[in-house]
């Protein structure tokens, strides 16, 4: 590590679980952590995850997480010498990566100039294609009128993808199933991809269908060398977001996961790719893989490759952006898979109601732990789940010798996952975990369009224990309050409670970011 | 010490249940019409741990921050949400004539005014948030009457939108 240096103190440009993630990751390190907050989240457990917090004010993402301005004051006023931007907000903003570096600071991702060559989808399309990396039959090009695209679109044929070049993540892009549907999703799309990313360029691919989501988790040093940590599977979507996520995949023998990494190692190093990344892939049922897209950050679904591999991404994360290479970082090599691991995410939603997000105040969580169990988690009792942020409360991985007693570890962690106060999909992820189409391991992305019974539930009404233990807690609050010697621990036990009625009258104002 | 509540539960009907302290662990629980003997306690970490009919069960109860002033209860490895009685006929029946924002967010689309004919199933506005625009969609066959939002206004969630009544002797 002759050019390295050692970062004594970072910044994390982000909030909820992957905030108190990467503090948790840079403290075992011996590196100082910084956090950011906006208004809404100044009781947030994330603003006491780090050494030293800092205000953003604001609380739309835009008054708040995405001012570049107000976070490199934030790491310039506190003496900062790297920036770890999390997932989302401006993880993947190339100009933020360069202002970082601009500013003196390491930036624990890749070059912004890398983010833009693969942050659009686009031109990452045609880098792949340059790579030897097979893509789907599709059209990246520019057109004016509509009579041209549907000429286009009638070329590749239908059911297709309509994305928006700078989406991601699933954001902006949509299924058009049939001619007739076409200029609609098209506009749709573009309006959407307008609002969103303030770019409105489309992106046409034929649907692989019925398809697997496999991606392969990369490392790129800054001497030029990139190493794959084996895949992930993410069929499990529901509206293009990712809901469960596992590794190995059920899908990937030992001949492809060694033919995908090395696809993705050969896109990577086609842009000399630095730090973490995601290369994305579809997989149709002839074993064919299609490369999709980059993400140029690490992933929500991070764990699950920790799991699998022994490694934690955060710390190598840190050890790259100090230049230190992946022959002193690995010497023995990536290590080969070992044992299963799925991770479920745990969003504030109604899968009843075709999975709208949900707001409000975290009343009470008791969240898992025990043998091969983790819990990455943003919340605590009390915490205010906002309208500005994605609804994610934390992910619940699970690890174990194999993907069958993987599945009931995840059923039983779930049934042991208390979310009250706000909706959540815990109950939908332990249906899903237990339903034979997930555990026979033939995953799809459309399996829970497939299936909606899994959202909806079986609609009962709640049984006569639900009635009781209402009228219970209760009657144990009444006594708790009532009895003296009872005051103390009935008031630490319904904490939560008495925090809410404090709070009674807190309301949420303003837009959505 | 005794403890009732009235919910409301399938079809708006409404269940009273009881909670009596009999000393210790021991309670008499009625439930509607049935009374059962009831061992329960708080355990440490704040859940009950109670045994009904001879079943045992762990359960954690909050509040829910909805507007519908219920509680949740997790019990049995499932959420349930049981709402407290508040009158017959206080809650909105299926295939109701009033179209609410799912939630908070901005209206993109209104597609009708007031006068308006609608059939089920045809959008009548848009409401878009976090990035998903949400099709709000006529329940009932009938006329717009009233439109609470014009495009781009910010919308809470359950803010009227459309509302829409069914045509003489109709359901609604």
């Amino acid at each position: 590590m002759s050019e390295a240096r050692q970062l004594k103190r970072v910044l994390v440009a982000n909030r909820g679980e992957i905030a108190v993630r990467i503090c948790r990751g840079l403290r075992e390190c011996g590196v100082e952590s910084v956090v950011v907050y906006s208004d809404v989240d100044r009781d947030a457990p994330h603003r006491h995850a780090g050494d030293v917090a800092v205000a953003l004010g604001g609380e739309t993402a835009a008054e708040s997480y995405l001012r570049i301005d107000r976070i490199l004051d934030a790491a310039a006023g506190t003496g900062c010498d790297g920036v770890h931007p999390g997932y989302g907000f401006l993880s993947e903003n190339a100009d933020f990566a360069r202002a970082v570096e601009a500013a003196g600071l390491a930036f624990l991702g890749p070059r912004g100039d890398t983010m833009e060559q693969l942050g659009g989808k686009r031109m990452a399309r045609r880098i792949a294609v340059e790579a030897g990396v097979p893509v789907v039959p599709g059209f990246d090009g520019d057109l004016d009128s509509d009579d041209d695209w549907l000429a286009k679109a009638r070329e590749i044929g239908f059911p297709m993808m309509v994305k928006a070049s700078a989406g991601g993540g699933g954001k902006g892009m949509r299924l058009v199933e049939r001619e007739a549907d076409f200029l609609d999703g098209l506009h749709a799309g573009k309006r959407e991809a307008k609002a969103a990313f303030g770019d409105d360029r489309m992106l046409l691919e034929r649907r692989v269908f019925p398809a697997r989501h496999i991606e392969v988790q990369i490392l790129g040093d800054h001497h030029g060398d990139v190493v794959a940590l084996h895949e992930r599977e993410c069929s499990v979507q529901r509206r293009h977001q990712k809901v469960l996520e596992e590794s190995p995949s059920p899908a990937v023998d030992p001949a492809l996961r060694a033919r995908m990494c090395e696809s993705a190692v050969k896109l990577a190093k086609a842009v000399g790719y630095r730090n973490a990344g995601t290369v994305e892939f579809l997989l149709d049922p002839e074993g064919n893989y299609y490369f999709l897209e980059v993400n140029t950050r690490l992933q929500v679904e991070h764990p699950v490759t920790e799991e699998v591999t022994g490694l934690d991404l955060v710390h190598l994360q840190l050890r790259i952006a100090e230049g230190a290479r992946l022959t002193e970082l690995l010497p023995d090599g990536v290590p080969p898979p070992r044992g299963h691991a799925i991770e479920a995410r745990i969003y504030a939603e109604v899968p009843e109601k075709g999975y709208l997000p949900a707001a409000g105040r975290l009343s009470r969580v008791i969240e898992p732990e025990g043998p091969g169990i983790r819990v990455d988690s943003g919340v605590c009792d009390g915490a205010l789940v906002s309208v500005h942020y994605d609804p994610m409360l934390a992910k619940l991985i699970v690890h174990a010798p194999d993907r069958a007693s993987a599945c009931r570890r995840m059923a039983q962690a779930l049934r042991d996952s208390v979310y009250l106060g706000i909706p959540t999909n815990v109950d939908f992820l332990r249906r899903v975990v237990e339903d034979e189409r997930f555990l026979s391991g033939e995953l799809r992305t459309d399996m829970l369009d497939l299936a909606p019974e899994l959202a909806t539930g079986d609609g009962a009404e709640p049984p006569s224990e639900a009635y009781v233990a209402a009228v219970l807690a209760s009657m144990f609050e009444a006594e708790g309050v009532a009895s003296v010697g009872g005051a103390a621990a009935g008031a630490a036990a319904t904490g939560s409670v008495a925090l809410w009625t404090r709070l009674g009258g807190f309301r949420l104002v303003g837009g959505v970011s | 010490m005794t403890v009732q509540k009235e919910f409301e539960v399938a079809g708006g009907e409404k269940l009273s249940v009881a909670v009596e302290s009999l000393g210790g662990e021991r309670f008499r629980v009625r439930v509607g019409e049935t009374t059962h003997e009831v061992t329960a306690r708080r355990t440490p970490d704040g859940q009950l741990a109670f045994r009904l009919d001879g079943e045992p069960h762990r359960a954690t109860v909050g509040r829910s921050s909805g507007a519908d002033h219920g509680t949740m209860v997790r019990v049995g490895g499932r959420t349930w949400t049981v709402k407290p009685w508040r009158g017959r006929g206080a809650s909105a029946s299926v295939g109701s004539g009033v179209l609410e924002a799912p939630m908070t967010g901005t209206v993109l689309a209104v597609h009708v005014s007031v006068g308006d004919q609608v059939t089920v199933g045809q959008t009548v506005a848009v409401v878009t948030a976090m990035k998903m625009e949400h099709k709000l969609q006529a329940e009932i066959d009938g006329v717009v009457v009233e439109v609470g939002a014009a495009v781009g206004d910010q919308v809470d969630q359950g803010a009227v939108v459309v509302r829409i009544e069914a045509p003489e002797g109709g359901a609604e």
